[in-house]
């Protein structure tokens, strides 16, 4: 007999039926990989405030996840300051927070704009997200703003992992996002496309890789050349309404715009582990009908904003006139960032009065264009060039100021003959001194003057310095008789 | 003697030709139409158009002409711009004002 054991055929058959079970066991409990993954990735950058087509992007995303298992919603930054009714709100930007939590956003890469309400008004915003906010290029130098991840991997329902990471753009000038330094103390920032390189790791475990970023287009493209591991880039801040989105070196590279005017939609196809089609376009919200009716009562709430009829300061009298608005307005800019001299145009004083209870309606009416302030460092010799710009555009005093009074002499005929600057004693300006200069962007951009210093962006209005000041507790009895900017013109000179 | 070093290292450019070139970066150089407008640091599209022309500056904000980039995606007058940006501003035909 044979060493070799006799199986009878009834064991082969058990066997199989074993092998088919244990088979069919597995196919249970691992769902089997689709052949094609479609995902959906639906955009916004450069909110600014701008809510109301919130309504309109809730049933347009409620709608794509009826027919699609794999829809995310991202952001790229920069959601507040544009909306005093946001901005204004307490706390300032929850309206923002509260709608991309009931939108369900998947992730947000913050802006220099999520800075301008304070680091510490910043991480509340976070703690409270029900999204995870990505950055590679900001390190905290301390406990501030630990949320942060440098990048995150989502999942679809099939197991596709879709690595994204942040990126922030920084000034070439001071290493920082365009926001006032002071709101950024404790972090750290690197330069975003260096930055960008560690991430290209992420590739080799994920078969989507995505860069949710707020450089502005240029930088994204110039990331689209040096990092073609990448699938896309959704990016913000340089405003840019990229419709259809660009492919740049193999990398699709998306921007849906501002003011929540567009809708960003980014459509991915994941085959055999990684991507095989792209595309992606804008949805111009304008045109679109369907509202969640739900976040459209959200949003109707939200701009009922009780704290515009708040008052936040109380004067003995009226403020009345361009002389004592303009110096109120001048010394909350100086009080503010803690300038030697301030300007304001006379022009972009809106009101001739303010009240004696002034609330947060009457500050925007009185200033409601949202310039910034623009600091430079002055000679008395430059000063006198913007005074003189400035008198010159219409023949008369234009620019209230701060710091300062100034005199300017001139003949009948309205040619300037002199400008005199003198400190609040009445003493003159050292012609070799160096003083902090601060003007709205408006005058910085349209004024002609000549100043050696290029000059910095504060990036906070002169609005929000007058609030601030107001709020301070300043002494507002002082604006009655208010005057610093004087013109004296002399008799015409006699014809020879 | 680590962080002494690392701190002798951060003044380095405060007295050196480094911080000269730094300050030399912090203004703006943008193109507008192929002409070159120099801005402070910060500025956005709005801040470049009012510098570069004020004529121009009206015919945006009444809608007549749009902000476009070198790649001809238009642009939003709050948009922040980079070192080397280039701006074209064309007549468009709109019904509302650029945002």
């Amino acid at each position: 007999m044979s060493a070799r054991k006799r199986f009878p055929a009834g064991s082969f058959l058990l066997a199989a039926v074993l092998v088919t079970g244990l088979a069919c066991a597995s196919c249970a409990s691992v769902a089997p990989v689709p052949a094609e993954t479609r995902i959906v990735i639906f955009h916004s950058n450069d909110v600014h405030g701008k809510i109301d087509n919130f309504a309109k992007v809730a049933a347009l995303i409620e709608s794509e996840r009826k027919n699609c298992e794999n829809v995310f919603y991202f952001c790229a930054g920069d959601n507040f300051t544009g909306n005093p009714v946001i901005d204004q709100y307490e706390p300032p930007g929850e309206p923002v927070l509260e709608l991309y939590n009931r939108l369900g956003l998947d992730l947000l890469c913050p802006g220099n704009h999520e800075f301008d309400y304070g680091l510490e008004n910043l991480e509340k915003f976070v703690a409270r997200a029900r999204f995870p906010f990505v950055c590679a290029n900001i390190r905290s130098a301390g406990a501030a703003f630990s949320q942060l991840r440098p990048s995150v991997v989502l999942k679809t329902k099939s197991g596709v992992r879709i690595a994204v990471f942040g990126l922030i753009q920084v000034e070439a000038g001071n290493g920082l996002p365009s926001t006032h330094p002071d709101r950024v103390k404790g972090l750290r920032f690197s330069e975003p496309l260096q930055k960008a390189l560690e991430m290209k790791a992420l590739r080799r475990d994920n078969q989507v890789l995505i860069g949710l970023t707020h450089l502005g287009f240029d930088l994204d493209q110039k990331l689209a050349e040096q990092m073609p591991e990448l699938d896309a880039i959704i990016g913000g801040h340089s405003h840019t309404r990229v419709d259809p989105a660009e492919t740049v070196n193999g990398v699709l590279v998306a921007q849906a715009g501002s003011d929540n005017r567009f809708l960003g939609r980014v459509e991915l196809r994941v085959r055999n582990g990684r991507v095989v089609e792209k595309k992606g376009g804008l949805i111009e919200l304008k045109g679109a009908s369907e509202e969640d009716p739900e976040v459209k009562a959200m949003i109707a709430r939200f701009n009922q904003n009780p704290a515009f009829a708040r008052v936040i300061a109380e004067a003995p009298l009226e403020i009345t006139g361009k002389d004592a608005l303009g110096s109120l307005m001048t010394d909350a800019m100086r009080q503010a960032f803690g300038l030697d001299i301030a300007f304001q145009n006379e022009g972009g004083i809106r009101l001739n009065q303010l009240p004696r209870r002034i609330t947060l309606k009457d500050i925007y009416t009185l200033d409601p264009f949202g310039n910034p302030v623009v600091r430079f460092a002055m000679t008395p010799a430059e000063i006198r060039g913007l005074v003189r710009s400035s008198f010159e555009k219409g023949g008369e005093i234009d620019l209230q100021v701060s710091g300062i009074s100034y005199v300017v002499r001139s003949g009948g005929d309205r040619q300037i003959k002199e400008i005199l600057l003198r400190h609040p004693d009445g003493t003159p300006l050292a012609e070799d001194g160096k003083f902090q200069v601060g003007v709205s962007s408006y005058v910085a951009s349209s004024y002609n003057f000549v100043h050696a210093d290029p000059g910095q962006s504060l990036q906070s209005t002169t609005a929000d310095a007058l609030i601030r000041y107001l709020q301070s507790g300043a002494d507002l009895g002082m604006y009655r008789d208010v005057q610093r900017a004087f013109w004296e013109e002399t008799a015409q000179d006699p014809k020879p | 003697m680590i962080a002494q070093v690392t701190y002798f290292l951060t003044l380095i450019p405060y007295f050196t030709k480094i911080n000269f070139l730094i300050k030399e970066f912090k203004d703006m150089h943008i193109k507008v139409n192929g002409k070159t407008v120099e801005i402070f640091s910060g500025a956005c599209v709005r801040d470049v158009l009012r510098k570069y022309s004020q004529i121009t500056w009206t015919q945006i904000q009444k809608g007549s002409k749009a902000v476009f980039d070198g790649r001809g995606h238009e642009v939003g007058l709050e948009g922040g711009l980079s070192e080397g940006a280039r701006l074209i501003v064309k007549r468009v035909v709109r019904t509302e004002p650029q945002p």
